[in-house]
């Protein structure tokens, strides 16, 4: 019996964008330069596209456990520079002492890495210095109400010009697992450039519009010796990972192998490396919210050789090791670029590992 | 007893020599003999599945009481190093979270129906335990859910298969929802049980017509114009799992219900004012209806 099957419906995004915000635009203002002018103050701190929050007597950010008049949000994060999130809170725990050690932050004595959000139970935080590496469950409704209030925290705590980048996994097309991929465009299940919300009981796509400079640095980061490939190419981000994404292996499934391929050649033929279920909805929302964002993730299996994750555990780890490793080199530039990881540095007289001290080497060395 | 096994209606399943939950990090490893799978799961008559691990842990605890299954120590997390979901095992029922979302819980609901065929689990109910925001009922207010509506207030669920897009159905059993109010229900609760639509939206913020997101472009009576429309479909409660849930277990063929208590009336606002105490006692009272409705199941 063949799914129940209804026209497609044409959802021409640029109209409903361009009718949204043209009588807003000032005249020969870019897109971008108009995003830019609602979306931040004028000392770069976030402004948000909702004026009912500043009205709010207190905002609680429900699903963080953390609320404006309960935190000090200012104190707590107002030096952060990079939000870094990912699916599980073991791998974003992971990640986050694993930055630790990359940009040499040392933790006051008798203190411990702690999950700012345990007591939300529904996403972990962790801050590492500039950096907050954060969970973000599985797919694109989790993900936007992280995104929701992570952005709230990036006004509250008053962020000036923060970075979100999502690290991942995901299944390749016609790569091999074990690819690092830096997402180009993210599109949706139709094969859209953007994200489709249904807001009071309409529907309203917004671009899913991701930095392309930050993606090409990110790729330039990319060393020769690295023994795999990093990429950039288009994302397909779909809601469903079993029959959305084309898998043979569900519940059920009422396609078959053929259908299936040709879906995947298709994808491949319209420049698409890579499947996974959150990428739409970071780069929709980190675009309408001014934020630079990027998406970098560890591909797990080539989905054109089959559906099912074969590599060994030890295998995967190593290769969801491999996203944190450039996010960590572009983190280390941008703050050796900006003078700061001397400072992380400021509570020590003297050299205690070797590899700080060869940070601080390296850090000398791009100011010469 | 009859063979009330679950039948799946997916072809490529029959030819697999094995497979492998990924989510769950359960392996099947010889689809023809799963006689190790039968042996630990073969009696499950309900999967209970909520959010979060923390809250499927406490139902795990509270239903070991009034089953009166004699089980000790701290309840262990069978999916533990699938680092995804959170299972936990009380006799014939499992307690397993689902994460947030529609998207999240599809993925771990496609394996638990197959673990149900593989186990050769015997006639199994589905159950989703949460808490929700209400619509013109007090919080504290118990519904279970009958037609599952989308954030586009139709009662379906839309997803794209293969680049089309496919619609089903989204409701739920109707003898699950007699049964829940019929045997879930006690006289001395403190609180309202009732039967209504729900809507489930994939956004909490703007998809719900709040207005405290990072993010809102109407003005508060475009959202109470919203929300009327909802309530004049009947629904009372708004969370971000029910559609999908009732059109895959609908699909599939297997009883399911949906059990959450509301925690904000959002006819009267956004943010939710309860004390944590309340939303503690408020969050225990899915336990109690759906403890009672397992308890009458067990006995049939």
């Amino acid at each position: 019996m063949p799914p129940t099957i209804t026209d497609n419906q044409t959802h021409d995004f640029k109209a409903h964008y361009d009718c949204a915000h043209r009588s807003s635009l000032q005249d020969d203002e870019t897109d971008d330069a108009y995003v830019k002018r609602i979306t931040r103050y004028s000392d770069g701190t976030v402004k948000l596209r909702n004026s009912n929050i500043e009205l709010m007597d207190q905002d609680i950010l429900y699903h963080l456990a953390l609320g404006s008049e309960s935190h000090d949000l200012q104190e707590m994060f107002g030096d952060v520079k990079f939000v870094c999130m990912g699916g599980t809170p073991k791998r974003m725990e992971n990640f986050a002492h694993f930055i630790m050690n990359e940009i040499g932050y040392k933790l006051p004595a008798g203190t411990q890495l702690q999950d700012i959000s345990a007591y939300s139970y529904r996403y972990s935080m962790y801050k590492v210095g500039p950096v907050l590496c954060v969970s973000h469950g599985m797919g694109t409704p989790s993900v936007s109400i992280l995104m929701h209030e992570m952005i709230k925290l990036m006004y509250h705590a008053k962020c000036k010009d923060p970075v979100f980048i999502r690290i991942g996994t995901c299944g390749g097309i016609g790569v091999d697992g074990g690819t690092v991929i830096i997402t180009e465009d993210a599109l949706d299940g139709q094969l859209r450039n953007s994200h489709e919300f249904t807001i009071l009981g309409k529907t309203i796509h917004r671009p899913a519009k991701l930095d392309k400079k930050l993606a090409r640095e990110l790729k330039s980061l990319a060393s020769p010796d690295d023994p795999y490939d990093t990429i950039i190419g288009k994302t397909l981000c779909t809601n469903d990972f079993y029959e959305g994404q084309g898998r043979l292996d569900g519940a059920f499934c009422d396609f078959s192998e053929n259908e299936k391929m040709a879906y995947l050649e298709k994808l491949r033929e319209n420049g698409v490396v890579n499947i996974e279920m959150e990428s739409t909805i970071f780069a929709a929302l980190t675009h309408h919210a001014g934020i630079k964002a990027a998406v970098v993730c560890v591909a797990l299996l080539n989905r054109l050789n089959g559906d099912q994750v074969n590599a060994p555990k030890e295998v995967m780890n190593e290769w969801q090791a491999r996203p944190q490793i450039l996010v960590s080199r572009y983190i280390r530039k941008v703050l050796t670029h900006n003078g700061q990881l001397k400072a992380l540095f400021g509570h020590q007289g003297s050299i205690k590992s070797p590899r700080r001290f060869k940070l601080v080497q390296q850090e000398s060395q791009a100011h010469e | 007893m009859s063979d009330k096994t679950v039948e799946l209606m997916n072809p490529h399943l029959e030819t697999a020599r094995s497979d492998y939950l990924y989510h769950l990090d359960i392996n099947v490893a010889n689809t023809r003999d799963t006689s190790e799978l039968q042996n630990r799961f073969g009696d499950v008559r309900v999967i209970c599945m909520g959010g979060t691990g923390s809250r499927m842990r406490q139902l795990a605890l509270y239903l070991r009481d009034i089953l009166v299954v004699s089980e000790s120590g701290d309840p262990v997390d069978l999916c533990e190093r699938g680092n995804r979901y959170a299972m936990y095992k009380v006799g014939p029922v499992l307690c397993v979270s689902h994460g947030v979302g529609s998207s999240s819980f599809s993925v771990v609901l496609h394996e638990l129906i197959k673990l149900l065929k593989y186990a050769r689990c015997q006639d199994p109910v589905l159950l989703r335990i949460g808490t929700c925001g209400g619509l013109g009922v007090p919080p504290g207010t118990v519904v279970a859910s009958k037609n599952a509506f989308n954030g586009l207030l139709r009662n379906e669920h839309e997803i794209a298969i293969l680049g089309q897009r496919v619609v089903r159905p989204a409701q739920f059993s109707e003898d699950v929802i007699r049964d829940l109010l019929a045997f879930g229900v006690d006289a001395n609760d403190g609180f309202q049980t009732i039967s209504a639509n729900t809507m489930g939206t994939d956004c909490f913020y703007e998809g719900q017509g709040r207005t405290d997101g990072a993010i809102c472009e109407y003005s508060e009576k475009d959202k109470m114009e919203f929300l009327q429309k909802c309530h004049d479909l009947g629904i009372r409660n708004i969370e971000m799992e029910a559609s999908m849930f009732a059109s895959v277990t609908q699909k599939v063929g297997v009883k399911a219900g949906d059990v959450c208590v509301t925690l904000i009336d959002r006819l009267k606002g956004d943010q939710i004012t309860i004390t944590i105490d309340q939303k503690h006692e408020f969050e225990q009272r899915p336990f109690f209806v759906v403890g009672r409705y397992i308890k009458r199941l067990l006995q049939q």
